[in-house]
Parts: C-alpha cells; sequence; structure tokens
C-alpha cells in the first residue's frame, strides 16, 4: 500500500496556488501615488509616471523563480506518494525554494525601510546630488511591512524652496499569507516525509 | 545522484531565463540591467496668462484685476491647485498696494487644461499710489479722460498644490502684470 504525506499534497496545492497567481503581488508600496511597487518573487513592477522602470533583468530573475516553483509543486505531489529515501530530497527541493523566495521577498520591504528610515540620512548626500542645493527631511514615519507612513522633506532647488509631504502606504496582499502557509506546509511536508521514509 | 539531478535542475531553471532575456534583449548587457528610465518623461504644467480684466473705481477707491490662466497638465498624475496667495506691489516703486489669490482650487486630470483666475484688489493706500503715481487726466473734448497706466508685481507668491497624493508647497517667482486702464468721464453741467 502507497504511503501519501498529505502535508506534501497540501504544500503541493498551495504551492499551486502562488504559481497560478502569477501576475499577483505579495507586497505593494504606494509612495504618494507617485510611484508604486509591486512585488512577488514572480513579478515585480516599479511604476513611476506611468512606466514601469525596473530593469528588464528582473522580468528573467522572476521568471526563473516561477519555474521553479513549478518544478515545485510537481517534486511535491511525487514525493508525496513516496516513502523512498529520495523522496525527501524531492520534498527539500521544494521547501529550499518556497522558503528562499520568501525571504528574498520579505527582504525588500526591510531593505527599502532601513534605507528609507534609519539610514536616509546617510543616503542623503548621494541623493540630492544633481541639482538640489539641499533636501532636508523634516518628518519621516515609514511602515515595514503593512501600514501607512508620511515623509516631509524640504528641498532647495535652484535658490527656491519647497516643502513636500508624501503619504507612504505598504500593504501585504492575501497572497503573501498563502505563501507563508505554504512555506509552513512545506517544512511540516519535508518533516513527516523523513517519518515516512524512517517508518518503511 | 538525485541530489546531483535537483541541483542541476535548479541551475538550469535559474541560468536559462536569463541567458534567454539576455539573448532577447540582443546581448547588450548594459540595457539588460539597467533601469528603464530613460521611459520617463517629465514635462512640468504650464501656465499662460490669457487674459487680464480691471474694474476700476478710483472715486469709489475700488481697485481691482482679475487674470485669467490657462493651466495645462502634462504630467502623469492629476494635479490639484488648492491655493495661490500673493502680494501685490507697484513694479516702479517697489510700494505694497494690495494682495491677491486663487478664486477657486483648479483640478487638472491627466493632460487636462483649464482656467483659473487670480483675484488682486489693492488697499485703500494702494489706490492713493496709484491715483498720485500712475493715473493721468486729460480733457478730450467734452470729456476727462482718466489713463491708468502701471505695472504691478506679483511677490511673495505661495503655491500649494497636490500631485496625485504628494502635497507641495512652495515660492513663485515674481511676475508683472500690465495695467493699462482708460476711461471717458462725462464732464456734465
Amino acid at each position: 500500500m502507497v504511503k501519501v504525506n498529505p502535508l506534501g499534497l497540501a504544500s503541493s496545492v498551495t504551492l499551486l496556488m502562488l504559481a497560478v497567481a502569477k501576475e499577483s503581488p505579495w507586497w505593494e508600496l504606494n509612495i504618494g501615488g507617485l510611484a508604486e511597487l509591486k512585488l512577488s518573487p514572480f513579478k515585480v513592477s516599479f511604476i513611476a509616471m506611468g512606466s514601469n522602470i525596473a530593469p528588464p533583468i528582473v522580468d528573467y530573475l522572476t521568471l526563473g523563480a516561477w519555474l521553479m516553483i513549478l518544478a515545485s509543486v510537481a517534486l511535491t505531489f511525487i514525493g508525496s506518494f513516496s516513502d523512498k529515501p529520495w523522496s525527501k530530497s524531492l520534498l527539500s527541493f521544494s521547501l529550499s525554494k518556497i522558503l528562499g523566495e520568501l525571504l528574498a521577498v520579505l527582504s525588500i520591504p526591510l531593505l527599502l525601510y532601513l534605507i528609507m528610515g534609519p539610514l536616509f540620512n546617510a543616503l542623503l548626500p548621494f541623493i540630492s546630488g544633481g541639482g538640489l542645493a539641499s533636501m532636508e527631511v523634516t518628518e519621516r514615519s515609514i511602515p515595514l511591512l503593512a501600514g501607512e507612513g508620511l515623509v516631509k522633506l524640504s528641498i532647495t532647488y535652484m535658490g527656491r524652496g519647497a516643502a513636500l509631504t508624501i503619504p507612504i502606504e505598504a500593504k501585504a496582499t492575501p497572497h503573501l499569507a498563502v505563501a507563508i502557509a505554504a512555506a509552513a506546509l512545506s517544512i511540516a511536508a519535508r518533516l513527516y516525509q523523513t517519518r515516512l521514509v524512517k517508518r518503511s | 545522484m538525485i541530489r546531483l539531478g535537483l541541483a542541476l535542475l535548479t541551475i538550469v531553471l535559474f541560468v536559462a531565463p536569463l541567458i534567454y532575456g539576455f539573448y532577447q534583449y540582443g546581448g547588450d548587457l548594459s540595457y539588460y540591467l539597467k533601469p528603464r528610465i530613460e521611459e520617463l518623461s517629465l514635462t512640468p504644467p504650464t501656465i499662460e496668462v490669457v487674459g487680464y480684466d480691471s474694474r476700476i473705481d478710483l472715486e469709489g477707491g475700488r481697485f481691482e484685476v482679475e487674470v485669467a490662466l490657462n493651466v495645462t497638465n502634462s504630467l502623469p498624475y492629476q494635479i490639484k491647485v488648492e491655493s495661490l496667495s500673493f502680494d501685490v506691489l507697484c513694479a516702479e516703486h517697489g510700494v505694497k498696494l494690495g494682495s491677491g489669490q486663487l478664486r477657486e482650487p483648479v483640478v487638472l486630470g491627466v493632460g487636462e487644461h483649464e482656467l483659473a483666475y487670480l483675484d488682486l484688489s489693492l488697499t485703500p493706500q494702494g489706490v492713493q499710489h496709484v491715483v498720485f503715481e500712475h493715473t493721468s487726466f486729460n480733457i478730450e473734448g467734452p470729456n476727462a479722460v482718466v489713463t491708468v497706466d502701471l505695472n504691478l508685481k506679483i511677490d511673495n507668491a505661495k503655491l500649494k498644490v497636490k500631485v496625485s497624493e504628494v502635497e507641495v508647497e512652495t515660492t513663485l517667482p515674481p511676475w508683472e502684470v500690465p495695467i493699462y486702464h482708460r476711461e471717458a468721464v462725462g464732464l456734465g453741467g
């Protein structure tokens, strides 16, 4: 009788749900309605002034990430119907991919939080070059993963001053929850697979 | 063996799309890696004065000017001109004559243009300055012709604009509004 890993099947299904929703972002950042970052391992777009300005290589990096999840769906499914030692490797493959991609996505909000938050003053000299005589942050509250914030800037440009108030909104979409569920199920499925293999 | 196969699969799935993309972009590595910022085009909104309408009653101490502006939004975002307030000075003498403001907020969608009106009014002291320094009286037949000729300087202009959700408060460079008003007044009697 074939031993089935139900957690592996559930993991495979959640991974398939993620792969099917290829175009849906996991996390979104809106900068004052002027620029919008939509992020998932399968698609990254940074829309500014109506154009996606992400470098072309990003489209192919994300294509690779999507193909890896598709492969994970198939390998997890196959591995879940076996109690042979090699099945553990199949589930490990999927686990490493979903965990890696989830961590990559979560690292971007963290990086942006650091750049726009604590590191902003250190980066100001690099940002305020090219014609901007001076730029000063007068108020700043940056959301980490989800929430609303505000950046107030005082800019001197060509001898004239301007005060900018930029609202910032970060949003984690339901797909991020599915990805976390998929990662959790992949961990559980991999642990359960070890028990299945040991029993046989 | 299976681990080696899976490691190879990882490499192939990662590298193959990158190589495919590289050839899709004609092997131009710098274009492949660079953000597509050349696709950004930013044309600032334009403001053009389309007309003046002055309502001058020097005897009644009234000196009001309406300036019509044609504002064109060439940004890919909605713009709302929320307020514009300024001082009105005599361009020749530098004397403060009064003040002015935007009549009402103007909302411009992408690519739209709208008329915006500025209302300028002079204080009694400002009107007095105009009467003494910039007004001439001539008798032409049965009429007295009153001519007001001066340049108003718009200065200390504070502009508040909302571009999409970003609020911008700034000051504008000074500019001049030429006023030429000629009125024939019957001498009566």
